[in-house]
């Protein structure tokens, strides 16, 4: 019959007594036991032994490649910041556009069709300043009447995105940030949208909105959003039903072509 | 900006910094980088016996702690979030090289000649007990590095894991018998060869 490895009072004692945070007397005790169980000397004295394990350091470059890759990382974002004005900015050009607008359609009696087109165009521009402006806004109420006017736009511009991006990585309503959500699925056929999305999952703390961009990145089939759904699979604080719907997108995920 | 960091350093705690990084200062992420990196770095070579994989988990797990800094809360330690970054990060390496859970000759693949040479030069019974710690599956390989190299407290080790600390404590001593009993089987065979 093959001896046990275990002593029952070693499993008890031996991680105190390791990291020497047993009191004098339970000291003494297991010291005591000690000197009649061969297995929880050997396991002390092998515990000993492995100070002898050397470990060479690090090579020169550590400290720089972490030093590039924080300053890549830090470009990277910054070009991702959508590059806005303030609020006034934005509400003085749209009022600009609106009399450019209008003035060149009442003055534009020859030259009446390149005019409309130009005022479509304005116009079109405007709608996005005003979906854009409306995003900023302190009111939730008034952020979620900018998604909302975001998804009546025929087709928005990178500034439209990039303010639902923010919105969805930062709002402080989990409301607005689901509508966001909802709203960013209609330009998913945009690679920056998507990967934008994959980034925004690991920093929602809503069960509900992390299911709902896990369901929308594994609809896509993502494969950037590996990292992120690795990454929120793996925090002991993420909801079990959030873990199940990862394991089962991770699942879909690797099935295809290979990921990394 | 190292002054900056060097001026900050003593003054602040890990969470305290995260906090800033996570607010905006990313440079901060350095100081992090400092009081950690070769910590880490030391807790990957153990698992792997391999210098340039292990710098390279370690940086992309401070590059996943500026990614989805928003995620690190108030109130959460930073030293067992950064662990458990870069223990994902392992257990994927492995996973995509179908090491899960046993020992692979294929493991060591660029660090063996180097730890072999080295081990014919220190003394039998540390190679022996190098060559019993990389027998161990990577889960009792790393409790034991990080109870015995990191020094910590099987309450961390728990958070880490995000397993219970009675549990880790049990793992813990477990580990240290599989050690055992994986070096005694290696000294019995040199002393039979």
């Amino acid at each position: 019959m093959k001896e046990s490895m275990f002593c029952p009072q070693g499993e008890r004692q031996l991680a105190a007594y390791l990291e020497g945070r047993l009191r004098s007397g339970e000291r003494r005790e297991y010291e005591a036991h000690m000197e009649a169980c061969r297995l929880c000397r050997e396991q002390v004295e092998l515990w000993n032994e492995l100070s002898a394990m050397r470990v060479p350091g690090p090579s020169g470059q550590f400290r720089a490649n972490f030093e590039g890759m924080l300053a890549r990382e830090t470009a990277r974002e910054l070009q991702r910041r959508p590059r806005l004005g303030n609020w006034s900015w934005i509400a003085a050009a749209a009022v600009v556009a609106l009399i450019c607008g209008i003035g060149g359609y009442w003055m534009g009696s020859r030259a009446g069709q390149t005019e409309l087109a130009r005022l479509d165009g304005e116009m079109r521009s405007m709608r996005s300043l005003m979906a854009v402006s409306l995003l900023q806004q302190q009111s939730a109420i008034e952020r979620l009447r900018g998604v909302n006017y975001s998804v009546g736009l025929e087709t928005a511009d990178d500034h439209v995105v990039d303010a639902l991006v923010e919105t969805l990585r930062g709002d402080s309503s989990v409301d607005v940030r689901l509508a966001a959500a909802d709203a960013l699925r209609k330009y998913s056929k945009r690679p920056r949208v998507r990967a934008a999305v994959a980034d925004a999952l690991p920093v929602q703390d809503s069960p509900l909105l992390q299911i709902a961009l896990i369901d929308a990145l594994a609809e896509w089939k993502e494969p950037r959003a590996v990292q992120s759904f690795e990454f929120l699979a793996s925090r002991p604080d993420t909801d079990a039903s959030v873990k199940q719907r990862l394991e089962a997108a991770l699942a879909e995920l690797r099935k295809g072509a290979p990921i990394r | 900006m190292t002054a900056l960091r060097a001026a900050i350093e003593p003054e602040y705690t890990d969470e305290e910094i995260m906090a800033r990084v996570r607010d905006g200062e990313t440079q901060l992420l350095g100081t992090l980088f400092e009081r950690y990196g070769e910590r880490l770095y030391r807790y990957c070579w153990r698992m792997n016996q391999d210098r340039q994989l292990s710098e390279d988990l370690v940086q992309e797990a401070f590059c996943r702690a500026l990614r989805f800094r928003s995620s690190f809360r108030d109130g959460h330690r930073f030293e067992p979030w950064i662990y458990s970054i870069l223990r994902n990060l392992q257990m994927d390496h492995w996973r995509r090289k179908k090491f899960e859970g046993e020992w692979d000759e294929a493991m060591d693949v660029p660090g063996r000649e180097e730890t072999a040479s080295e081990a014919l030069n220190a003394r039998q019974e540390t190679a022996l007990l190098h060559e019993a710690m990389r027998r161990l599956p990577p889960a009792k390989r790393e409790l034991l590095i990080m109870a015995r190299f990191e020094e910590m407290p099987h309450e961390r080790i728990a958070e880490v894991l995000g397993c219970e600390a009675g549990a880790a404590r049990v793992r813990l001593h477990r580990a240290l018998a599989s050690l055992r009993e994986t070096y005694q089987s290696l000294l019995e065979g040199k002393r039979d060869a």
